[in-house]
């Protein structure tokens, strides 16, 4: 591509900042930088970048009103950055339109994982066919059309609910997704005891799927905050 | 609407007493009148009369009966045994000297007679009394707590002076809500507790007086407070029913003292608790002191291996091969990662709210919580293979998933720390009654039995062997206790039969 991604960093700590765009720039992408919310929200507004990095601990506003600010007017990805104890911020910076979140201390492999992830999917969003025909990693293949799950070259079987969900992680691959956005997008809205009965899915799922469910490949968990489908 | 009340009786026992006088007095006629027909002289029948007298005195109320009597059998004596007889005449003139006499004797004797009567019943009503004093003396002693000294005090009070009591504690400037011991007056109970009392009761504690039925404040009221006035500061009020009437001296004075007891108890209740409090201030600055030393010791070696290892690249940089430089940044690495552990650690420490630890509980699934656990670990230990022995149906348990993870994170990284690297680790899951196990086992060395009985203990570290190579803060284990206690289980350790040691914890389902 000629049109090397754009990235907005905002992060308040300098030499997060630094190491940051010293690795994105080594892999290539341009970076504009800033220390607070005001200016971030300004420069995306005046740089339109393809990606924002923002640190959800900011000095000025709260990184939470940031996102929703920006997405106001705007579906860049966003990616978050917070401590590790804050799930109940991570899931409220989710459901408020970031896309994915890192955790510090992170690391930069990591951190350019994500990136990738979150520029695929908006790319893909944006300019192509939203549906999709076919969903492939590693040994696990899912063919939308003939609605058909290959795992290890074995066809299986999957009831209509775990279906719709193994579809929504495809769609979203490489994100994590909220328990409440799952339910919302399954069920239509999360009301008490729908996580008891997400877990059960999953597991259901994750029985089909994985040849360790205790040590998955394909479908991750992020405990306190949502699942994920590995798409690399 | 006292005196109407203690009219009735007064009437009741007037009426008994005249009839005892008679009664007393014509038996001791008729013993005279046998006598006098036996032929005895006439001093036996004086002292009969004088017998009858000393009776009347002991068995009826006091003196006005006596003197009454006294008056009666000199005119009885004269009636029935002086000549002429059946006549208040006299013809022997030296008997207008023997009435007078045995009227005085009569009255005398009976009068000192009631002196005494009264005397000892005084004195076994004052023992009593001191018997009760000593016994509240006693329980005192023995309470524990304010509430406690409080309700043995009331109770006392109460039942030696036979009437409801009431106390109310001080609690930040303020009085608390009252402790109350009923001496069986039933509906009194609500007239002392009502809003008006507890206003009284409260001006004395505001005023540090007296106040109350009887006093000059609030003369009306249905019961008499006293403040509790401790050795620093005012204590409470604590009242008595004045229903029956106001406190007499004597009764007054037993309150006061019972008070007296009741207050020292308090201050020596407020002054233990005071001391538990700095006890436990000693105590935690000790740990914080322990803590701050211990962390410190262990921050220098990761650090002086980072330093170190910065400083040799920066100076070095061109002269040092490739190879040995990414050993050096992959050692850098690594010591930040140990960093983040112990400060992942630390935090949990600082989630201790008086001693609790507060949690997050949610149902989480058990295989969820430990794949995320061993994904983490096996970020920092790549070469480590570890194997998870679970059910195969799902497990959900409600827990605070972020914590149970870093007890295990914790376990799996001293299972990887003290085991040789190509050591054989599970982690295995089971259910059993009321609860879910967790144990992470290996096949390594195991733990020496000296060290076994304080390895959750704080700041413990394995001494000897570690020094400052591979460290400990102790912290880790202390963090997995205190966690699974916080989850209302259990965490022990033991070795295996045949090698290597077992980390086990329960959480209980409900």
């Amino acid at each position: 591509m000629d049109n090397k991604p754009y990235i907005l960093v905002v992060e308040d700590d300098k030499h997060i900042r630094n190491f940051i765009i010293a690795a994105l720039s080594a892999q290539g992408y341009k970076c504009i930088e800033t220390d607070n919310g005001i200016e971030a929200i300004a420069l995306s507004l005046s740089h339109n970048p393809d990606l924002i990095i923002l640190d959800l601990g900011l000095p000025d506003i709260d990184g939470i009103e940031v996102i929703a600010k920006i997405r106001e007017w705007s579906k860049i990805p966003i990616i978050i950055v917070s401590a590790r104890e804050n799930e109940r911020q991570k899931v409220e910076a989710l459901d408020k339109g970031a896309d994915d979140y890192l955790t510090k201390p992170f690391g930069i492999g990591e951190l350019l994982a994500r990136i990738r992830v979150a520029l695929r999917h908006f790319f893909i969003n944006e300019t192509q066919d939203k549906s999709m025909d076919i969903f492939k990693v590693k040994k696990l293949c899912i063919d939308f059309t003939k609605r058909q799950v290959i795992i290890n070259d074995e066809k299986i079987h999957l009831t209509p609910i775990e279906y719709k969900i193994m579809e929504l992680l495809c769609k979203y691959s490489g994100k994590v997704l909220t328990h409440n956005f799952i339910i919302n997008e399954i069920w239509g809205s999360a009301i008490g005891n729908e996580t008891q009965s997400l877990r059960v899915f999953m597991a259901g799922l994750r029985r089909k799927i994985e040849k360790d469910p205790a040590q998955p490949e394909y479908i991750y968990t992020e405990v306190g905050v949502g699942y994920k489908l590995v798409d690399e | 609407m006292y005196t109407l009340k203690n009219i009735k009786p007064k009437v009741k026992t007037s009426i008994g007493e005249v009839f005892k006088v008679s009664i007393i007095m014509t038996i001791a006629t008729i013993i005279d009148l046998i006598f006098y027909h036996i032929g005895f002289k006439e001093d036996n029948i004086i002292l009969i009369y004088i017998l009858g007298v000393i009776l009347v005195y002991i068995k009826t109320n006091g003196y006005l009966t006596g003197t009454i009597s006294s008056i009666i059998s000199v005119m009885l004596f004269n009636f029935f045994f002086t000549e002429p007889r059946y006549s208040l005449q006299v013809y022997d003139k030296s008997y207008l000297v023997t009435f007078p006499i045995m009227f005085i004797v009569a009255i005398t004797i009976g009068t000192l007679t009631t002196k005494i009567q009264r005397e000892a019943s005084a004195t076994s009503e004052r023992e009593k009394q001191t018997q009760i004093l000593y016994k509240v003396s006693k329980k005192l002693l023995s309470a524990i707590g304010t509430d406690e000294v409080v309700s043995i005090g009331i109770k006392y009070t109460s039942r030696l002076l036979n009437r409801t009591v009431v106390c109310y504690l001080e609690e930040d400037s303020k009085l608390k809500a009252p402790s109350i011991y009923d001496a069986e007056e039933k509906d009194k109970d609500s007239i002392i507790l009502s809003k008006d009392e507890q206003a009284v009761a409260y001006l004395t504690f505001l005023n540090g007086k007296e106040s109350g039925a009887g006093t000059n404040t609030f003369y009306r009221a249905h019961g008499y407070y006293m403040p509790m006035k401790g050795q620093k500061k005012l204590l409470g009020v604590i009242g008595i029913s004045c229903f029956e009437g106001f406190l007499k001296p004597e009764q007054k004075f037993i309150f006061e003292t019972v008070t007296s007891q009741i207050v020292i108890a308090l201050d020596r209740e407020i002054l233990s608790k005071e001391q538990e409090a700095y006890k436990m201030e000693i105590e935690s600055e000790r740990l914080r002191g322990n803590l701050l030393r211990s962390i410190s010791h262990d921050l220098r070696s990761p650090l002086a291996g980072i330093k170190g290892a910065v400083g040799t690249i920066i100076e070095n940089g061109e002269l040092i091969s490739e190879e040995t430089k990414k050993i050096l940044l992959e050692g850098i690495y690594g010591d930040t990662e140990w960093l983040i552990r112990l400060v992942e650690n630390l935090l949990s420490m600082t989630r201790f709210d008086e001693g609790k630890m507060k949690i997050n509980k949610n149902l989480e699934a058990v295989e969820e919580v430990i794949s995320e656990s061993i994904h983490i670990s096996n970020k920092q230990h790549k070469e480590n293979k570890i194997k998870v022995n679970m059910p195969k149906n799902l497990i959900l348990l409600p827990m605070d998933g972020s914590l149970i993870e870093q007890v295990l994170i914790n376990l799996i990284d001293n299972a990887i720390k003290f085991t040789p690297k190509e050591a054989y680790i599970e982690v295995k899951v089971y259910e059993k009654a009321k609860n879910v196990f967790f144990e992470v086992i290996d096949n390594g060395t195991g733990i020496s039995d000296e060290i076994l009985p304080y390895i959750f203990d704080r700041f413990f570290t394995n001494g000897s062997k570690i020094s400052d190579s591979r460290r400990g803060v102790g912290l880790g284990l202390t963090i997995c206790n205190s966690i699974v206690e916080a989850h209302g289980g259990k965490i022990e350790a033991f070795n295996n039969e045949d090698h290597g040691a077992t980390f086990r914890f329960y959480i209980p389902k409900e």
